[in-house]
């Protein structure tokens, strides 16, 4: 049986996906990397996508080392990830936040205390990573090649997240929210990507606190030594 | 010279049936429907004016929509233009030409049995100033908010007649008022000063324009604290009713003037922070243009910021066709049997017809299709006037002619 194909997503403040594409998209898989600041290529193998998760996160290294430690950092984290949830995603953000305080409920707060090179409130960092607002394709890249099938659309959903083993796409509402056109793009993508993709339609608080319960979970499934978002490339150059 | 459309014209739309409601094809705001207890549905539709109060169509089969129950006013000097459904309770609204006449306020029906609505109850706004109810919203089962005069209500402005009055119909053979809420300076004795007229009228009529009156008020299950009205030229207004005896303003936005006036429905696109703000076009000919529907940024409840208006076709084009051409009604996202979206909009443009936009981006609203009928045979102008619309959960578009049309059923490949 033919693999499942590449997974694109164009998230965020994005409003032509395949400008996003073409541009960030194609650099960073030349540059063998799989997540950027608003774009993610998910493939066999891709490790779950974190809030340490390399790539989405771009901090000048002057900053971090301004900032008053991990909670500095924690602040950091969450102020960059409601920066990049377009405008009038109200719904979006509002869970988001939401999921954020439950990941600090559930890791503890930062503890200062200590000279540890991690600490348990670290597991913060190791939560799954939401993707505001992601425009999802499947595409297949071959050889280096990157192609979208001509009859292939973009889908926009309202929040996603990649678990290493399947892209939870999340839309905010009942299916008579979706025009049907909308309902046969959503089937079809669920074809196209099989078992890597699973959709969930959140259409009332229980719903809501349910998948953030789940996502929640996910942290704890993290390998530790945990580390803070400061793993990028951009930061291997040493401090001054 | 008007030039008549004899064809239709779309795109991205199929007309799949025209009903003609026995001859009586003129259909007011009033769009509700019900899933009856055998699995029908159907369409409850309030005509625009006299002799036929609402008319009850099976539109199970949107290809061949059938007649089920047509009823009569009383009289000829009365309207009901309105009426809203809760599962099998029906509210509709009776508004009459001259104030002081009657019957003027809205009555329940029990629809259990579509083809034999039974009435259960009257609540009176007639009054020597009261016209009535011109519209309601009821979507909960427990209120109904709606446009009504009073007994008790003088208004400095005739046109003024009709505020916003919350009914409680929990009990629906007893309906009470719950609570209300006038623009400040339109009554008789308010300490405010009458508001400034936007475009002065001839009293001669008081249906129309140059009034500071209640058109819509809608009110959300998932936000039952708060109102939302299109207050003719007194704009858009936000009202918290969390204790509806005391609605209080959260804020107001009123373009009006330099715009011509008119703010007919304010919609929140609840997990968007938006609203869409209708104006109603009144005057046929483009003599009230540009008659606009607003995109409104309501991060900041209390600073709302217009962002975009949505895109028309040229008044050169549609202007002087006859009638009136502009924005009007839109699909409500209701809550029931209902398409619910925050980035599609469905609205009706009188001559321009059915137009459906996206607004994925809010700052750029962008038509995706649209249809206009030809003039329907004993139109009093010579274009068909989209007149109100409404959209299922199924994605299938109802709207109505405003006045021989009656009811178009359509599907969009959106």
């Amino acid at each position: 049986m033919k693999p499942a194909p590449d997974i694109f997503l164009a998230f965020g403040k994005v409003s032509e996906p395949l400008q996003a594409l073409a541009h960030e998209g194609t650099d960073i898989a030349r540059r063998g990397r799989e997540l950027g600041q608003q774009v993610a290529w998910i493939g066999s193998g891709t490790e779950p996508l974190r809030l340490n998760s390399p790539g989405w996160l771009k901090v000048a290294p002057e900053l971090i080392a301004a900032l008053s430690g991990r909670e500095g950092l924690r602040l950091l984290c969450r102020d960059r990830l409601e920066s990049i949830i377009p405008p009038f995603a109200a719904q979006t953000r509002r869970w988001i936040a939401g999921y954020l305080d439950r990941i600090e409920d559930r890791t503890g707060k930062a503890q200062e205390q200590g000279d540890a090179l991690t600490r348990l409130s670290d597991r913060f960092f190791a939560a799954l990573l939401p993707l505001p607002s992601p425009h999802i394709a499947t595409v297949d890249r071959i050889g280096g090649k990157i192609s979208i099938q001509e009859d292939e659309e973009f889908v926009r959903l309202d929040m996603a997240f990649w678990d290493g083993t399947q892209l939870t796409g999340i839309i905010f509402g009942d299916e008579n929210e979706s025009t049907p056109a909308k309902r046969k793009a959503l089937e079809r993508l669920a074809e196209r990507a099989r078992s890597r993709f699973v959709l969930h339609r959140i259409a009332s608080n229980a719903a809501s606190d349910a998948l953030a319960r789940t996502m929640v979970d996910k942290v704890m499934d993290a390998n530790p030594p945990w580390f803070g978002p400061y793993r990028a490339d951009e930061f291997s150059t040493p401090l001054p | 010279m008007n030039d008549q459309i004899h064809e239709a014209q779309s795109h991205n739309m199929r007309l799949l049936s025209n009903n003609r409601l026995n001859g009586f094809g003129g259909v007011g705001e009033g769009m509700a429907m019900q899933i009856a207890k055998d699995g029908r549905r159907i369409l409850w539709l309030a005509h625009e004016g006299p002799p036929k109060n609402f008319t009850a169509v099976d539109v199970t089969n949107p290809r061949d929509t059938k007649i089920i129950c047509q009823t009569e006013l009383p009289h000829t000097r009365m309207r009901s233009n309105s009426l809203d459904i809760t599962g099998d309770l029906m509210v509709v609204c009776y508004q009459v030409s001259t104030p002081g006449d009657s019957p003027a306020g809205i009555e329940l029906f029990d629809i259990s049995n579509p083809e034999n609505p039974r009435s259960i109850s009257f609540f009176d706004m007639s009054g020597p100033h009261s016209r009535g109810v011109h519209c309601c919203w009821f979507v909960d089962g427990e209120f109904v908010h709606c446009a009504g005069g009073a007994s008790d209500f003088r208004p400095r402005h005739p046109r003024d007649d009709q505020f916003y009055r919350i009914i409680d119909v929990r009990n629906p053979s007893k309906p009470v008022e719950a609570g209300r809420w006038w623009f400040p300076g339109t009554r008789e004795g308010d300490k405010e000063p009458a508001p400034a007229r936007v475009r002065p009228m001839p009293l001669d009529n008081l249906r129309g324009p140059d009034a500071f009156r209640l058109h819509n008020a809608n009110v959300y299950p998932e936000r039952p604290d708060r109102a939302y009205l299109g207050y003719i030229d007194g704009g858009a207004i936000i009202l918290d009713i969390s204790d509806k005896a005391n609605p209080k303003v959260v804020s107001t936005w009123n373009p009006h003037p330099p715009y011509p006036g008119f703010t007919h429905t304010v919609m929140p696109l609840l997990n968007r922070d938006l609203l869409v703000v209708t104006d109603e076009c009144v005057q046929d000919n483009a003599e009230d243009w540009p008659k606009l529907t607003w995109m409104v940024d309501a991060r900041k409840e209390d600073n709302l910021v217009p962002i975009a208006t949505f895109p028309m076709p040229a008044v050169e084009e549609f202007g002087h066709k006859g009638g009136r051409f502009g924005s009007h009604n839109i699909h409500e996202n209701r809550p029931g049997p209902s398409m619910r979206s925050e980035s599609i909009i469905y609205g009706c443009f009188f001559n321009a017809g059915v137009r459906i936009f996206d607004i994925t981006n809010p700052y750029r609203p962008e038509t995706i299709a649209w249809f206009v009928p030809p003039m329907p045979e004993g139109s009093r102008v010579a274009t068909a006037q989209m007149n109100d619309i409404y959209v299922d959960e199924r994605g299938v578009i109802y709207s109505v002619d405003r006045w021989s049309g009656g009811l178009y059923v359509f599907e969009a490949d959106i």
